[in-house]
């Protein structure tokens, strides 16, 4: 996976990961990567919810003096 | 044996035998077709069957009765004793020994020759009809704005100074191009040199709106030529319209039947010139008129329709914001609530952390597990190594190299021992 995954996909695997390690006999080996990867995943998830977070407060915040501007 | 006379003695009786024979005066028709003014009017008579003479003879009105019978004549027939028209009159045979036989005319009946010239004209009049010639002038579209004009006329006549000064002095300053084709306008000269004026105004044809013929105008003067089918023709197939201005007021000559347009006088003439001109200008003027007035109709009209569609447009615009309005509210609770979305999925997000953080093999090694590991694969049984081997131990912090120098069994392996 050289492309940063969309969120859908990230949360999908992590989910995956998780299912996987915690139902299965998994090896230390892969455990390792798996812990790995599903925490970079996480990370990127956190990421992008906190950009959009910041974008939808600020559009919020537009909308909100406009209104005022508006009443005014 | 007979007596001989001398010529004189013989023609002396000849006189006495007509005297005596033909003492009254008799009344006679027939045809002019010579006329000699000499002091007296000396004429040839004759008499045709078509064109063939069937009786000819000289004729004479002594010069005191040829001066009050000609002015009477010509008042009263409309056309001058001339050549070619037909005269009933009273007159007296007499025989004069030099000169021979003759008839002294004392009379002419006008009311006759009017009625030859009526016949006459009527004949030509058919003749034009059936040749399809009669109305070939009057069907030539009438220029709207005449100002270039061919005048027909002589330049001595009255009716052409009357034509040209009113014209010239119209009231409303419109200015015409005009140009004289000098024609005679009575006698034996008149009928061909009208008909060479017209040929020649023809030929100018593209620098004419019109062809005007005046003659001289006032009083009666002799019509006689314009009853001729040979001009009638001519003007039949001219390309411009011809105005007939001969001005008599009692009868309608061929030239004024077949012509464009006729009228009495040259002035007549003039005055229907100028008023065409004002009938077009007065035209335009209507016309610029309604139009200004349609254009300031259509500008109420376009600014009416435009007020009622500003409204309309305010309207639907005002709907418009208020729908999309509605809109972005929906927008923006929907942002509102990808917020709480956002929140709900970093929930998720830290419970999954803490799934993966639970099986993180390095929470392991902290509280004092280690990984050992011979070429990199993790070490579960001693049945993986010999000794000698050399291993490499992963703790929490940091890795211990060594080599084995035992095994040994210990217990809860029983299945990796029974392989040993």
């Amino acid at each position: 996976m050289n492309k940063t995954p969309s969120y859908k996909d990230a949360i999908e695997e992590i989910e995956s990961i998780v299912n996987e390690v915690e139902n299965e006999t998994v090896d230390v080996d892969v455990l390792t990567e798996k812990v790995k990867r599903a925490t970079f995943l996480i990370k990127l998830c956190k990421q992008k919810l906190r950009k959009t977070d910041n974008e939808v407060k600020k559009v919020l915040k537009e909308f909100d003096k406009g209104e005022k501007e508006e009443e005014d | 044996m007979p007596e001989i006379l001398s010529l004189y003695e013989l023609n002396q009786v000849i006189k006495s035998v007509i005297d005596t024979a033909l003492p009254q005066t008799f009344l006679v028709t027939a045809e002019i077709a010579s006329l000699d003014i000499k002091n007296h009017c000396w004429m040839t008579l004759v008499d045709k069957d078509k064109d063939t003479i069937k009786a000819e003879m000289k004729a004479v009105i002594w010069a005191d009765r040829y001066k009050t019978l000609s002015v009477e004549f010509k008042n009263a027939a409309g056309v001058e004793l001339n050549k070619g028209i037909k005269i009933l009159f009273e007159a007296s045979v007499s025989f004069h020994e030099r000169y021979g036989l003759k008839l002294n005319i004392s009379n002419i009946d006008p009311s006759y020759t009017i009625g030859e010239m009526a016949v006459k004209r009527k004949e030509i009049l058919e003749r034009l009809a059936k040749e399809g010639l009669k109305d070939r002038n009057k069907l030539l579209e009438f220029p709207l704005v005449p100002q270039k004009i061919g005048i027909i006329s002589s330049s001595s006549a009255a009716g052409y100074e009357d034509l040209m000064s009113h014209l010239t002095n119209n009231p409303f300053g419109y200015k015409f191009y005009c140009k004289l084709y000098e024609a005679a306008m009575q006698g034996d000269r008149a009928e061909a040199s009208i008909i060479s004026a017209l040929n020649q105004c023809i030929k100018d044809a593209s620098h004419l709106d019109v062809v005007v013929i005046v003659r001289g105008g006032g009083g009666q003067a002799d019509l006689h030529c314009f009853d001729s089918y040979e001009i009638a023709r001519a003007i039949a197939f001219s390309p411009l319209p011809v105005i007939s201005g001969i001005g008599h007021e009692r009868d309608i000559t061929v030239v004024d039947e077949v012509s464009n347009i006729r009228v009495k006088t040259p002035t007549a003439a003039a005055d229907l010139i100028i008023t065409r001109i004002k009938d077009f200008e007065d035209m335009m003027d209507e016309l610029a008129h309604s139009l200004v007035h349609g254009i300031s109709r259509l500008t109420s009209d376009l600014r009416e329709a435009l007020s009622h569609l500003s409204k309309n447009l305010e309207g639907s615009i005002r709907r418009d914001l208020l729908n999309n309005n509605h809109g972005l509210n929906t927008f923006i609770k929907g942002l509102r609530y990808s917020l709480k979305f956002i929140d709900a999925e970093i929930e998720r997000l830290k419970s999954r952390e803490s799934n993966i953080g639970h099986l993180n093999p390095v929470n392991v090694l902290k509280r004092g597990y280690s990984i050992t590991y011979k070429n990199g694969k993790a070490i579960k049984s001693i049945s993986d190594v010999q000794i000698g081997d050399d291993l490499k131990t992963t703790l929490y912090k940091g890795e211990l190299m060594s080599k084995v120098e035992s095994k040994k069994i210990t217990g809860g392996n029983n299945e990796q021992d029974t392989e040993l």
